[in-house]
């Protein structure tokens, strides 16, 4: 049986996201291209650690998320400890970007070092401003999923919030793999 | 599906997902890799991301424009990464 998960203006805002991040994807390959040999000297200075947990931390979150609100339609029970502990990984996010970003910045290197930092510095902020939106969606839903409308008319609702938390997931598996990850 | 084994294979979809992280991390380690370690990594994200979408975001049963609007997007944002990665100059 085919049914729309979320509201339809969820979409919208997750295409319109898509295609944003698409054009940053591209841009950080027609640079990379471009300046070959300085990408691949900065990225040598990216801690591929930081980076792999932070994967990680999103992965786990993402699933989290989806347990929380398959359970919730399926058997009516709400799941808000599903949803803390999906906000608990995306501190853990944010509190590595904290700590790897602080080593950059001790290091001297910054947003105006070279194209790489520069496109770095930009994409990832977007992204991680993007986690802390999400993390306020997140709150949102264990509070939601405990309302007495939650299975019936605040289920598209608390859907929709899933949906963007997974598109925060989904845009950091690219950005990791672009800027850490491919030699 | 009862609700156990839905959620069995949310959890399962999860293992294999931080499997091809690993994988792809893994493959990240020698700096003097081959060409199509590039091309694999690529690849390996957008099977990721194309997971999320169809099991995270539950669009494996969504109607069929949208599974198609953004599947199609993978094989797109897929094929342009990839090709910008072995035609850098164009």
């Amino acid at each position: 049986m085919k049914r729309l998960p979320g509201e339809e203006g969820i979409w919208v805002l997750i295409a319109g996201d898509l295609l944003v991040f698409s054009l940053f994807f591209l841009t950080f390959m027609y640079y990379r291209a471009g300046e070959m040999a300085v990408f691949l000297a900065s990225q040598r200075t990216l801690s591929l650690g930081f980076g792999l947990a932070n994967t990680l931390l999103l992965l786990t979150s993402s699933l989290f998320v989806a347990i929380a609100t398959q359970r919730l339609r399926v058997t009516g029970k709400p799941a808000p400890k599903l949803y803390m502990a999906a906000i608990a990984c995306g501190l853990g996010f944010v509190g590595d970007k904290a700590v790897e970003w602080g080593d950059k910045f001790h290091a001297g290197i910054g947003f105006t070092t070279n194209d790489f930092y520069m496109l770095y510095f930009a994409f990832t902020g977007i992204h991680l401003f993007h986690v802390l939106l999400g993390m306020g969606v997140l709150s949102f839903l264990t509070i939601a999923c405990q309302r007495p409308n939650a299975t019936t008319r605040g289920l598209v609702l608390i859907e929709s919030g899933a949906i963007f938390w997974h598109l925060v997931d989904l845009l950091w598996i690219v950005l990791f793999a672009l800027f850490y990850l491919v030699r | 599906m009862n609700m156990a084994a839905s959620e069995k294979r949310l959890i399962l979809l999860w293992a294999v997902l931080v499997a091809i992280t690993a994988l792809s991390w893994g493959s990240a380690h020698n700096f003097a890799g081959p060409r199509w370690q590039g091309v694999v990594v690529i690849l390996l994200a957008l099977v990721k991301v194309r997971f999320v979408i169809l099991d995270f975001m539950e669009v494996r049963h969504a109607p069929k424009a949208l599974r198609l609007a953004l599947e199609g997007w993978v094989v797109v944002i897929s094929a342009a990464l990839v090709g910008m990665l072995l035609f850098p100059q164009g």
